[in-house]
């Protein structure tokens, strides 16, 4: 196995809230005993419900707020600070339109990074953004336009193309393509990877969805109230995911085939708030396989080939039957057509 | 009136209840400084008690403006032009805002992506439902309260006699969607429009969500307009699908039709951009360009600049609406799709 090029070792954030001077000062555990390694080139999703902790996480790891306590490690050390830091990791947000300048033209936004790490004279910046422009799929022509004459997906691409200005060694990508419609965020996934193909950048992909996940990620690790409750090789945790919330979230991804939620597994109830946490897993109070061992014992986190798992009844759960159907032939035949038409279109 | 092109009428079938829900032709426009802006270009809908519809669309084909229309919700400065717009045998065309009023709150009724803009913020829940019996039903206060509870509690909230005191704030975003669906189907409404209900929820309470819906809807023998992006959920919840693309309406079929064998290139897009219809690690199929500006719409199919098999005429002559089978219904020179396609050199 290659080096990791990013390793978190027990990462833990406390946020304190109440500091009002008659309010009570309580502690909020955003993230507790996080281990996690991405390897170069590698893309790695991190995926949970809202106030699992994903973002808080892909945060800390942009350096954009420090971990409380626990090792973090960029190619073997700690890593940089500010600029420099900033200069290896870059991150692009959900919605690109509050992460653009709208003053800034597309040119001078693709720029503005390249210019401030110093990578490029004013010489040089006209055909590094004309470089970058290219490598996002934008024609040359919006270099002088401004992003509110931009649809949702360019934009993305715009603020895709800032984050690759200054060469980083990883992009984390927090609900980059949650917000476009799904026909573009098909276009964004397929540039991140292409992007990652040709400059071996490593990704760091946060989303509260699954379907795109299985699709583009090497690896996942499945979040739950600040912690990894599993993680493990993409294809390997979908075929057998070994933890009851892992299978809960794939049986509640709605497919597009009819009659096919029929047998989905349910989960009461919502997720507790952090400042009042069950004793014991986590996950207890809406696991509709808990017994009494989960209220005591915080489980830990045990190797299962490639793969880690936290739960207690991880060998003793039922053989899971993936529910995945099958399209319809007539469907598959519409698509083949399509896909080989827009290929002549493209190549022409 | 302007008449859409049509060239056979999608056969009525028979021994089937007379429709709800009636539209055909409807147009809307809005004025806008750089010209008249159509959100909505004469598009039809039936939709028959009980049953549910999904309307499916991306950013800018109209579907959030249809339900505003059926709603009797759009401003002023909108021109709405219908054929036909009737509900419960009832024209909507000329109806007056107090009797739309009366309407929206009985007949029908509306549910929110984000009910936390829906519900006022300084309000108790159990108050704002209170207030929305006691408006159209002149019963006192006591007994109002204990429908308002009764109602919270087949939404599934737990301890619904607390939770009536709770303010939005308070709730989360899957319960403050439960408050709102039991504020929706207070007055056993014949139809609820549901516009992207479940977007901003997760997944494992979206799912709960659905399922509410979709029992309470079979209980109270509701019709739902299903409005929605995500052919997922409308796998899960449609008994027929209308999707909807740049104002216009595309295809029209049962559900079952539509996903096994769809007679548009948008929704074989649409659906083959999906990545469970990609194989894993290989490149994604999006559909090429972007969604046209409304104010410069392409002559002939709205689809054909991004239609990978667009020809001749889709470049200059609208597609009419037409019956490819029994209940589907495509607006596509080039269907049935497959046939046509494997007979060009």
């Amino acid at each position: 196995m290659t080096a990791p090029l990013l390793e978190l070792r027990t990462v833990r954030k406390d946020f304190a809230l109440g500091q009002g001077l008659f309010a009570k000062r309580r502690i909020l555990t955003a993230l507790d005993g996080i281990d996690l390694s991405i390897a170069p080139g590698e893309t790695l999703a991190l995926v949970g419900e809202s106030g699992c902790g994903k973002s808080t996480l892909g945060r800390i790891v942009a350096g954009l707020m420090p971990a409380t306590a626990g090792e973090i490690l960029f190619d073997g050390h700690p890593p940089a600070r500010g600029k420099a830091r900033a200069r290896q990791i870059q991150i692009v947000m959900q919605d690109p339109f509050g992460a653009l300048n709208p003053k800034m033209s597309v040119g001078e936004l693709i720029a503005e990074p390249a210019l401030l790490h110093g990578l490029v004279t004013r010489g040089t910046t006209p055909a590094r953004v004309a470089e970058l422009l290219s490598l996002v799929g934008l024609p040359e022509g919006v270099a002088p336009r401004y992003p509110h004459a931009l649809s949702g997906g360019q934009r993305q691409r715009v603020a895709i193309a800032r984050a690759l200005a200054t060469d980083p060694k990883l992009i984390v990508a927090d609900e980059a393509v949650s917000a476009l419609d799904v026909s573009v965020q098909a276009q964004i996934a397929n540039l991140l990877k292409d992007i990652q193909a040709r400059t071996g950048v490593s990704l760091l992909f946060i989303s509260h969805g699954l379907s795109l996940v299985h699709h583009i990620s090497d690896r996942v690790a499945v979040m739950y109230l600040g912690r990894i409750v599993e993680d493990g090789p993409t294809a390997d945790l979908f075929a057998r995911p070994r933890h009851p919330y892992t299978r809960a979230l794939i049986s509640a991804t709605p497919e597009p085939v009819p009659g096919s939620s029929a047998d989905r597994m349910h989960l009461t109830g919502e997720v507790p708030s952090p400042l009042a946490l069950p004793s014991g897993c986590r996950f207890r109070t809406r696991c509709p396989h808990a017994t009494d061992i989960c209220a005591e014992v915080d489980p830990p986190r045990t190797a299962e080939g490639a793969a880690h798992v936290a739960c207690h009844l991880a060998h003793r759960l039922p053989a899971y039957q993936s529910q995945t159907p099958e399209p319809a032939p007539r469907l598959q035949q519409a698509i083949a057509l399509y896909r080989a038409a827009a290929a002549r279109l493209d190549a022409a | 009136m302007k008449h859409s092109p049509r060239e056979t009428m999608i056969a009525p079938q028979t021994a089937r209840p007379e429709p709800l829900l009636v539209v055909r032709g409807l147009s809307v426009t809005f004025a806008t400084d750089q010209g008249p802006l159509k959100a909505l270009d004469a598009v039809d809908l039936t939709l028959a008690p009980g049953e549910t519809l999904a309307v499916v669309g991306e950013s800018g084909s109209g579907k959030s403006v249809l339900s505003l229309a059926l709603m009797g919700l759009l401003p002023p400065t909108a021109k709405i032009e219908a054929d036909a717009l009737t509900f419960d045998g009832r024209d909507l065309t000329g109806l007056r805002e107090p009797d739309f009023r009366t309407l929206r709150g009985t007949a029908m009724s509306m549910i929110f992506q984000e009910p936390a803009t829906a519900l006022n913020p300084v309000r108790r829940i159990g108050d704002q439902i209170v207030e929305a019996i006691r408006l159209h039903e002149d019963i006192p206060a006591p007994k109002a309260r204990a429908r308002a509870i009764e109602a919270l509690a087949a939404t599934g909230i737990p301890a619904p006699a607390e939770r009536a005191g709770a303010f939005p704030h308070q709730l989360s975003g899957g319960m403050r969607q439960r408050a709102l669906i039991a504020m929706a189907l207070v007055h056993r409404p014949r139809l609820l429009i549901a516009d992207e209900p479940t977007t901003a929820l997760d997944v494992t309470v979206q799912a709960q969500i659905l399922d509410l819906i979709r029992d309470l809807a079979r209980e109270t023998g509701t019709a739902t307009l299903f409005i929605t992006h995500d052919m997922g959920v409308v796998a899960e919840m449609a008994d027929r699908v209308s999707v909807f693309y740049a104002g216009r309406l595309v295809e029209t079929a049962p559900a079952p039709a539509l996903f096994s064998s769809p007679e548009h290139p948008y929704t074989v897009g649409l659906l083959g951009s999906m990545p469970q219809m990609n194989a894993r690690g290989a490149p994604m199929l999006p559909i090429r360009g972007t969604v046209p500006d409304p104010r410069l719409m392409p002559p002939g199919c709205h689809f054909h600049p991004r239609c990978p098999f667009a020809a001749g005429a889709c470049r200059t002559d609208r597609p009419a609406l037409r019956e490819i089978r029994p209940g589907q219904a495509s607006a596509c020179h080039l269907a049935p799709l497959i046939e046509t396609l494997e007979a060009r050199p």
